[in-house]
């Protein structure tokens, strides 16, 4: 098998690029942190009301900065539907479905992660700017998808 | 061409072929076509790692 | 070669490709009607009547276009270029040909006929815990038969040339037929396993819960190498038809068959990068797919190469001169030419879309935004679609007897523009919208008119009411195209016309054998896809949470 000298340059050009391009990534991930969602906690799809957190969704401060929200996603909507945090509160989300595959998506942000029925997924964000935070869900759920969404307000 | 004709025309025995590289062939267009190409992939990439960071 | 030569396809092997074309193009006009009410709706330009909802057409779109359009087209195609290439099938052979197309079919109808019922609407992907009647899930089964036997008789045809021609290189096309067709049935493990395991047995009530996680995984380990097996025959037009069309010759011919036995060895063990955002799947496990996804780009890099050196090598010996004089004498005005030329170049922004994709957590800019619809209307909507139109020029006429007319000609580069137009508007604004947020498969909403998803109406190039007017540019071009395909079939003047093939390449007698040792191959396939997918399928197995029971919701 032979190779144009100039197709050799190109292979180690692009191959190199692909090695640079996964060892940001790698390094981004792995050492710094910024994982995809990718919780592994199960729970059981039919009795998320009875199962603690879920049983109590909502908002709660662990800090002077940082609060967790439990959150349920269901068709058509998420519960709660609204929270409400200071600026430069950083949020963790640990949402799941009692029902079909939702997502939960605030754009403009990294937050968009799966929600599949059995699992519970987790993401955090630290919210800098004031203002009224969309979150949609951008997985097909029936009928209604188009109307599930939530928002977060935050305050000076 | 028919079936039989790319028979006889192509299969020659393949190990009488003479060796004829591709290196006297000019290829720089297609050398810089890649790498346009590249550099493409790379603006690209690099663009929307931005925006990832910038939305952390 | 002048121009009218025996186009060498046994007639009864061509009426068997034609008639996979046939229902190919009529699932094409359905599916870009739907795509055109689609991209209406969202930009809030009309409403759909009381009895179709948003949900059941873009269900008939994906499944019409992302399943039926290309599984059709790309049967009509490789059979009748297997004929061409390999000789003449054996009743057997063609036999079977036509019983896998009769499963296909049956399977295709029960499946359409359930989601006009509205018992269907569970999108092509039909994510578990929706559930569809389970007709919906036998007809795909069926599908899934089908195409196995299509898969077969060609197997079959294949390894009986190489019987009686032992010893020799086969012949290109059939190599990589045959590597696409083992592609698909590596791959449709995943999906004849969610569906005959999880799915129809539950759809019919026999178990009561689904494993949610475990047949998202299935489907995946089979959605991306489906793209490939989307792709490929695309790329067999370009290694082996485009360069006979431009007067020129194959690059290389070890090139491209390596290039093939990569995508054979790497698009399947990655279909997490389409569960990067998905909790139950280990980071690791996801990083690690990520990496063999990034290994199937490399054969990518290898055919950009030699298309451009094709096109090079070609315009040198035709007299051109300079860094970039070979452009200028490239087959502009031949749609044959033209079509597949502008696929590979809307190729460049969708496979650097591919790779932002897969690029682990940077996904979650994009995911299941309208960034992805973007993406994947330019890899198979617009670079594998165009590829397909290119050969629907010369392959009906050849299939059919008749003859490319000059005056068709014009109409097919006509077409090709309005296409690529169509669907740099589409794709682009698309694109665009998705960086925003907004997301894909959601009808017409404003959210309560929250300011965030207003501004997805508004602005030129970022605004979802362009994306309706690229749709509906698309919908024109794709009316366009179902004229001249009826006028090839049916219309156009009888003539000989030339299946183009290329000469095989210079280098075909160094071509190392080991290439076609498909046992190594499918050996080596297969031990990526057990490191791959074990450990991560194992878990989601032993520690799966309760399943979920079946719920309608739509
Ligand atoms: C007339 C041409 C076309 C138009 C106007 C069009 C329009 C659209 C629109 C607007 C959507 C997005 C809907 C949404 O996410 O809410 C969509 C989805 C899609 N399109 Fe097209 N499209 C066209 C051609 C094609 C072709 C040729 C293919 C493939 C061969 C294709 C495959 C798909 C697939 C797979 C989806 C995703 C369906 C899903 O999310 O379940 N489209 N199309
Ligand atoms: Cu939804
Ligand atoms: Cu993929």
């Amino acid at each position: 098998m032979h190779l144009h000298r100039y197709e050799k340059y190109w292979l180690i050009f692009g191959v190199g690029t692909l090695i640079i391009f996964l060892s940001v990534i790698g390094v981004s991930a792995f050492a710094m942190g910024n994982h995809p969602p990718s919780h592994t906690e199960t729970i059981d799809p039919q009795n998320v009301d009875e199962t603690p957190p879920f049983d109590n969704p909502g908002l709660e401060q662990i800090d002077e900065h940082t609060y967790v929200a439990t959150i349920k996603a269901m068709t058509f909507g998420y519960q709660p539907n609204e929270i409400e945090i200071p600026v430069g509160s950083t949020v963790i989300f640990q949402v799941t479905s009692q029902d079909v595959v939702h997502s939960f998506t605030i754009p403009g942000t990294n937050v968009n992660m799966m929600v599949t029925p059995g699992h519970i997924n987790k993401a955090e964000h630290t919210f800098t700017e004031p203002g009224s935070y969309l979150v949609l869900c951008n997985e097909y759920c029936g009928t209604g998808h188009h109307y599930m969404q939530m928002t977060i307000e935050v305050i000076e | 061409m028919s079936n039989l004709e790319y028979k006889k025309s192509k299969q020659k025995n393949p190990h009488t072929h003479t060796t004829k590289t591709h290196e006297d062939q000019s290829l720089k267009g297609t050398f810089v076509s890649v790498m346009l190409l590249g550099t493409f992939i790379v603006v690209a990439w690099v663009g929307i790692f931005y925006l990832f960071i910038s939305r952390l | 070669m002048s121009f009218v030569t025996n186009n060498g396809i046994d007639q009864r092997d061509g009426k068997l490709g034609m008639t996979f074309l046939y229902v190919a193009f009529a699932a094409l006009i359905v599916g870009a009607s739907c795509g055109v009410l689609q991209g209406l709706v969202r930009g809030g330009l009309i409403e759909l009547p009381g009895f179709l909802d948003y949900y059941q057409i873009l269900t008939v779109h994906g499944v019409l276009l992302a399943l039926v359009f290309t599984t059709y087209f790309i049967f009509g195609f490789l059979f009748a270029g297997m004929s061409k290439m390999l000789g003449k099938m054996t009743s057997g052979e063609r036999t079977s040909g036509w019983i896998g197309f009769t499963i296909l079919t049956i399977g295709t109808v029960l499946t359409a006929i359930m989601i006009l019922l509205n018992d269907g609407s569970v999108l092509y992907t039909f994510y578990a815990p929706m559930q569809a009647s389970p007709w919906f899930y036998i007809g795909l089964a069926l599908f899934m038969i089908g195409t196995w036997i299509c898969g077969a008789a060609m197997l079959t045809h294949y390894f009986r040339w190489k019987k009686t021609n032992k010893g020799q290189l086969t012949p290109l096309f059939s190599f990589m037929t045959v590597g696409t067709i083992l592609l698909w049935y590596v791959a449709s493990i995943g999906i004849s396993a969610t569906v005959i395991l999880q799915f129809i047995p539950w759809s019919f009530g026999l178990v009561d819960k689904i494993n949610v996680l475990l047949s998202r995984t299935l489907f995946w380990y089979f959605g991306h190498p489906l793209v490939y097996f989307w792709l490929l025959p695309a790329y067999m037009a370009w290694y082996v038809v485009i360069p006979k069309i431009i007067g020129g010759k194959l690059f290389s011919d070890s090139l491209a068959r390596l290039s093939f036995i990569l995508f054979l060895l790497f698009s399947i063990p990655v279909g997490f990068h389409h569960q990067l955002m998905e909790s139950g799947i280990p980071e690791f496990w996801k990083y690690l797919q990520v990496v063999l996804t990034f290994a199937v780009i490399v054969p990518s890099l290898l055919t950009a190469f030699s298309m451009f050196a094709t096109f090079e090598s070609a315009g040198r010996a035709q007299g051109a001169t300079g860094l970039f004089g070979w452009f200028k004498k490239l087959p502009w005005h031949d749609v044959r030419f033209l079509a597949p030329f502008i696929g590979m170049i809307y190729f460049i922004p969708a496979g650097t879309g591919g790779i932002i994709n897969a690029s682990h957590q940077m996904n979650a800019v994009v995911h299941n935004t309208l960034w992805v619809v973007g993406h994947f209307h330019a890899t198979v909507g617009a670079t594998v679609a165009l590829t397909f139109f290119g050969i629907t020029y010369w392959l009906i006429p050849v299939l059919r007897g008749r003859q490319l007319t000059p005056k068709m000609n014009k109409l097919g580069v006509i077409q090709t523009i309005l296409w690529s137009v169509g669907m740099f508007i589409m794709s682009g604004a698309m694109h665009i919208l998705g960086l925003f947020g907004a997301p894909r498969r959601t009808a017409y909403t404003t959210y309560q008119d929250h300011p965030t998803a207003l501004e997805w109406l508004e602005g030129v190039f970022s605004s979802q009411v362009t994306m309706a007017i690229g749709g509906t540019i698309l919908f024109v071009a794709a009316l366009l195209m179902i004229y001249n395909v009826i006028h090839l079939a049916f219309l156009a003047p009888k003539a000989q016309t030339e299946f183009p093939i290329s000469e095989v390449a210079e280098d075909a007698g160094q071509t190392p054998r080991i290439l076609e040792n498909w046992k190594l191959w499918i050996g080596i396939a297969f031990a990526l896809i057990l490191f791959a997918y074990t450990i991560p399928l194992w878990d989601m197995i032993q520690n799966a949470p309760p399943g979920s029971p079946p719920i309608r919701t739509w």
